[in-house]
């Protein structure tokens, strides 16, 4: 990615593309925001109610965003590819990145104990060239003994599963 | 309390065991943070605030505080030892350190590193006890209008100064601001944007925006490309006295990164990473070795070092005698003030000297032990770097997330940690900087503060935040500032054709 001279150019490149449609969402985002705070509470310029400040942040976020839009769409200022994984790593990203979020969904109902040993033994079976089984292993014992340290030696309290009790 | 008496009362209670043992802990647990990839300070100290609120308010400030400078140590450690910098600042420091590494010394690198640092600390130290006092007795001038030119005035600054172009460093700040807002209103009590879940009226908490952004999405992008093969250099430890020629012509450079690091310190901005590339480009003209500059030359490890570690205290300027942080890890701190019911900003000196005082002892303290403890410690470094990417990264990950889930038991803590790990990914991805939007979760609402106190005195008088010479000047900056980068743009563009 370059910092080039602000030059209209008809060709979009993936980061210009990208940053387009981050400022299309953040302008749905700012224009759902601002016309809940509409609902809010105004109150006067004297006492300003709750609505004021949102209103005045949902404005600036349409105007950014659509800043943000019209840099993208006719300048270069920020150019480039986005960045690919190395061959053979977009899998593995993918699946980290699915472990992490099946971790944080099972969370609440399996426990940090159960939680992390599962989450441990799925990503290092993923990152670990190995023996399957000692991937495995290492990585539940990792998770349980870093859950341990938290709960028991720091004295860290963290809610208990609700299917599991622990 | 004077200056002098200031320090003196201040290093008297950062050498109390509780404090010792606080700035231990931070440094070496940010020495740790800048060695291994994956967490920075801003996710390292995210993960360290939470366990900081069962203590008392200045222990687990300097203990931020001390992870921050130890991880600019910690960087550069595998950047000496692996040519890979653990952190933007420790750059420069890759080019010669690693060179030296190269040359067998590996050892006296760290060795300069390390006393560079303390000696720009300690520098450091001295001029925030000079120069803090003054910017607070300005300080007391503020009223409203003036905290809000400072406040929004500095977070729009910070974010045209932080991004490469306008949008980088708008976007995520207007976005930062924007969940700020999310939760039971102060004032009123209103419930804003909580879509009727009761978690959602505690608002968004911090730790986990600052661990998913910096942590989360970075271990992301590490998985991107293979695990690194490089073995680090082994270093000896009668290997790490430097010869005196390396002693000579470190002093003149150690002196001159120090006062380039913390006035870059004393501006909004990247102010380590750019203190190190400008004091490099100093020695690069004044060094008296600088045709050894990227060969191993002593002066290009000696002064970037110095320099973003006083960089590092530089900011405690702004941060404590204005309540401005310039750096998201800097925000943290405002953020762990605010928990403990502190006020930040220019009455912090006159409200709670202590902390003032006792924050700014603790830095030279934590200093002094990443100097006599780092250097021995060197080898427990190398082996930190051998533990494999794949127990490591998962490691990190479950830390992340009880780190997270213990701050209010809440799992909306937990959901907003994934969410943001994906923004965070995304963003980097797209070349936006990610300090604005932490810094706007945390200056948004004070932002929010000062014009409702400012409108309120006024009687809804808007002319009122523009009435004061202070909030002129302020805002007049922060206009030049904003409106001059792309005024520059322009130039640039007119001189090329």
């Amino acid at each position: 990615m370059t910092m080039a001279a602000t030059e209209t150019s008809t060709t979009m490149d993936g980061v210009r593309r990208g940053r387009m449609i981050v400022g299309t969402v953040v302008l749905i985002a700012g224009l759902a925001y601002t016309v809940h705070a509409f609902s809010l509470p105004l109150g006067t310029m004297a006492q300003p109610g709750a609505a004021l400040f949102p209103l005045i942040v949902g404005v600036a976020t349409i105007v950014i965003s659509i800043l943000t839009i019209g840099e993208a769409r006719f300048t270069t200022k920020v150019t480039g590819e986005v960045g690919r994984p190395a061959p053979g790593r977009t899998r593995v990203v993918l699946a980290m990145s699915g472990a992490i979020v099946g971790y944080l969904l099972l969370l609440p109902f399996i426990g940090p104990y159960l939680g992390a040993g599962l989450f441990g033994a799925v990503a290092v079976l993923l990152l670990r060239d190995g023996v399957r089984w000692k991937s495995v292993l290492y990585g539940a014992a990792l998770g349980l003994l870093i859950t341990y340290v938290f709960i028991e030696l720091l004295g860290v309290r963290l809610a208990a599963g609700s299917l599991t009790g622990v | 309390m004077g200056p002098l008496d200031g320090l003196l009362f201040g290093l008297e209670s950062a050498l109390t065991p509780e404090l010792l043992l606080a700035s231990l802990v931070g440094a070496l647990a940010g020495t740790i943070i800048g060695v291994l990839p994956g967490l920075g300070p801003v996710a390292g100290a995210a993960l360290v605030l939470p366990l900081t609120f069962s203590m008392s308010p200045i222990v687990g400030i300097v203990m931020i505080a001390a992870i921050y400078v130890g991880s600019m140590y910690g960087g550069s450690t595998t950047a000496v030892l692996l040519n890979m910098p653990g952190e933007a600042a420790s750059v420069m420091t890759a080019v010669d350190g690693h060179a030296m590494a190269q040359k067998g010394r590996a050892g006296a690198a760290l060795s300069i590193m390390a006393i560079g640092s303390f000696i720009a600390g300690a520098i450091g130290v001295v001029l925030v006890t000079l120069f803090s006092p003054v910017l607070a007795g300005v300080g007391l001038l503020f009223g409203p209008a003036e905290y809000l030119a400072l406040v929004a005035g500095g977070l729009i600054a910070l974010a045209r100064v932080a991004g490469g172009s306008a949008a980088s460093g708008f976007l995520p700040m207007i976005v930062g601001v924007l969940l700020g807002t999310i939760g039971q209103e102060a004032i009123t009590s209103t419930f804003r944007y909580t879509m009727d879940v009761p978690e959602m009226a505690l608002g968004v908490d911090l730790v986990p925006v600052a661990i998913g952004l910096f942590g989360i999405a970075e271990l992301l992008l590490l998985l991107e490309n293979p695990g690194r093969s490089a073995k680090p250099t082994r270093v000896r430890f009668r290997e790490l006295l430097p010869t005196r020629d390396e002693w000579r012509a470190a002093w003149p450079a150690w002196g001159r990164g120090s006062v380039v690091g913390f006035a870059f310190g004393l501006l909004p901005g990247p102010s380590a990473t750019l203190s190190s590339f400008a004091s490099y480009r100093l020695e690069k003209s004044v060094a008296r070795n600088k045709k050894a500059l990227g060969t191993g030359a002593v002066e290009g490890v000696a002064a970037p070092e110095a320099a973003n570690n006083a960089a590092a205290i530089g900011g405690l300027v702004p941060l404590l005698s204005l309540g401005l942080p310039f750096s998201a890890t800097f925000a943290l701190v405002i953020s762990a003030m605010v928990v403990q019911g502190i006020e930040p900003g220019p009455l912090l000196i006159e409200d709670n000297p202590e902390i003032f005082w006792s924050l700014i002892g603790a830095m030279l303290v934590a200093n002094l032990m990443l100097l006599v403890l780092n250097l021995p410690l060197v080898g427990v470094w190398v082996q930190l770097l051998r533990i494999p990417q794949s127990l490591l990264l998962p490691g990190i990950v479950v830390v992340a997330v009880i780190g997270c889930y213990s701050v209010r038991n809440s799992l909306l803590d937990v959901y907003m940690l994934g969410l943001m790990a994906a923004v965070g990914y995304v963003m980097r991805k797209l070349s936006f900087d990610l300090a604005p939007f932490v810094l706007g979760l945390v200056l948004g609402p004070l932002a929010e503060k000062h014009l409702r106190e400012g409108l309120f005195l006024s009687r809804g008088d808007m002319s009122y935040f523009v009435s004061s010479p202070i909030a002129i000047t302020l805002w007049v900056l922060v206009l030049l500032l904003v409106v001059g980068a792309g005024i520059r743009t322009v130039f640039t563009r007119r001189r090329r054709t």
